[in-house]
């Protein structure tokens, strides 16, 4: 037995977890670019100046993912025995925090144009030598800020799900709401192209509230994280089944009694306890090692399990919430 | 231009280059030399000559209002006037509230960029104004007769 080991990944997850880094990466370049795109067309849209916070604050969560896949496997030290993977945590948490506040501003920023009635000036622009009006460019920029968020989303969504990462799940999710976000933009600058002024600010209104919900969700995803919640699968917030079916396979071997499970997500893995009543004493330090490796090979998820011989169990089952 | 008129777009919020063609352009002059220049009640200087140029391309009478430029600006906002001139600058504060065309001079000792101003939301007026301006804009130093006027 050996306390602050390195978690080993299957070979399938390392190879998943590559491909996280090459689409992280790749989602920095074609952000990157949009971003550029959008600045160079910006002008005094009130949709145009939201879509592109949107994509600035869309370079964070790649960013925080190639962190987490560098930090979060880290050697355990003698100062933080438990490893690093609740690093990621911590950077989620800031992140969606950030989300929250700053789509909160947005919004009221839009509204309170919505209300004083602001209308917003679209002139002219010369694109290679000839004078066009703006709008064209903006919409131009915005739409290929559209097919770059389905192309990363889609890219991301199967990764995130054949490696339960909920970080690169909602990674996903942000660049779904981002190409939502810009089709209302381009929407936007239409109706002020047919003189509609309000559709500027209430397209700006409603990307903001794209940036709150992104907010909301990662920061409902990282506090359960954060307050040791029991494995669910991705995407849902029912529990799985994987305490009580570790129960039952401690509670199979021939010498345990009765057994009770405990176990916690963080980051990528599961770590947790077995509490075990002994049928028999006989053997018992070499049955709680064995127990421990075997138990861990339930799923490749699974971190570290610590059994713990107690003389009996009271309370077997948790409330519900 | 034949993108622009095959759509018909952008258009006014209040149809100001319907309204403008063949009718009244309210324009609001504050005094500013060599750009502006109200001296015994007439009204001369670089960026009124445009705004009388622009008038005649669409065949309306200039209605022209004195005033300081904050009061002007102000009324502009509100629609009440359709263009403002008086050396305004591109770095002005006022860049939120009333639209901007696009520098018609860009001063190279200073690297000032003076506009236009026309009433925000007017975007076919805009676009209008910009295209007049797009051939006569300048770059330089302040043109010596107009800096000695």
């Amino acid at each position: 037995m050996r306390i602050g080991r390195r978690f080993q990944f299957p070979p399938e997850q390392q190879e998943l977890r590559r491909k996280t880094a090459r689409l992280s990466w790749l989602s920095l370049v074609l952000l990157t670019s949009t971003a550029v795109a959008v600045y160079l067309t910006l002008g005094q849209s009130e949709a145009m100046k939201t879509a592109w916070i949107e994509d600035l604050l869309g370079l964070i969560p790649p960013v925080a993912l190639l962190v987490a896949l560098k930090v979060e496997n880290r050697e355990p030290t003698e100062r933080f025995p438990y490893g690093y993977f609740r690093a990621i945590a911590i950077a989620f948490l800031v992140i969606s925090a950030v989300l929250l506040l700053v789509g909160a501003w947005l919004l009221l920023d839009s509204v309170m144009k919505l209300v004083e009635g602001a209308r917003a000036p679209v002139g002219t622009m010369t694109v290679f030598g000839r004078s066009i009006w703006s709008g064209w460019a903006m919409i131009a920029a915005l739409a290929y800020c559209v097919g770059v968020g389905i192309l990363l989303g889609r890219l991301k969504q199967p990764v995130a799900a054949r490696l339960n990462d909920r970080a690169l799940a909602a990674d996903a999710d942000m660049n779904k709401a981002g190409w939502m976000s810009e089709g209302a933009a381009i929407l936007g600058i239409v109706l002020i192209g047919y003189g509609q002024w309000w559709g500027d600010a209430a397209a700006a209104a409603f990307i903001s509230l794209n940036i709150v919900r992104d907010g909301w969700v990662n920061l409902r995803q990282v506090v359960t994280d954060l307050m040791d919640e029991s494995p669910t699968k991705l995407g849902e917030t029912e529990l799985e089944s994987l305490p009580s079916r570790m129960r039952d396979a401690a509670e199979r071997l021939p010498w345990v009694e009765k057994a009770a499970v405990r176990l916690r997500e963080s980051g990528h893995v599961i770590a947790g306890e077995v509490f075990v009543v002994p049928r028999v004493e006989r053997d018992l330090v070499a049955n709680v090692e064995a127990a421990s490796e075997s138990l861990c090979a339930l799923d490749w998820r699974i971190y570290s399990v610590t059994v713990m011989p107690v003389s009996r169990l009271d309370g077997a089952k948790l409330p519900r919430h | 231009m034949a993108v622009l008129s095959s759509c018909g777009l952008p258009r006014d919020a209040d149809g100001t280059l319907d309204r403008v063609r063949g009718g009244a352009l309210r324009v609001g002059v504050s005094d500013h030399p060599p750009w502006t220049a109200i001296r015994d009640g007439q009204i001369d200087g670089i960026e009124t000559r445009l705004v009388a140029e622009l008038a005649r391309g669409l065949g309306a009478r200039p209605v022209w209002r004195r005033g300081a430029e904050s009061e002007l600006l102000d009324a502009l906002h509100r629609r009440e006037l359709d263009i403002v001139v008086g050396g305004l600058t591109a770095d002005s504060p006022w860049k939120g509230q009333v639209a901007f065309t696009r520098p018609h001079f860009t001063d190279t000792a200073t690297g000032r960029a003076h506009v236009l101003a026309v009433s925000p939301g007017e975007n076919a007026f805009l676009v209008h104004v910009e295209r007049f301006l797009e051939p006569r804009a300048r770059t330089g130093a302040l043109p010596a007769d107009a800096a000695a006027r």
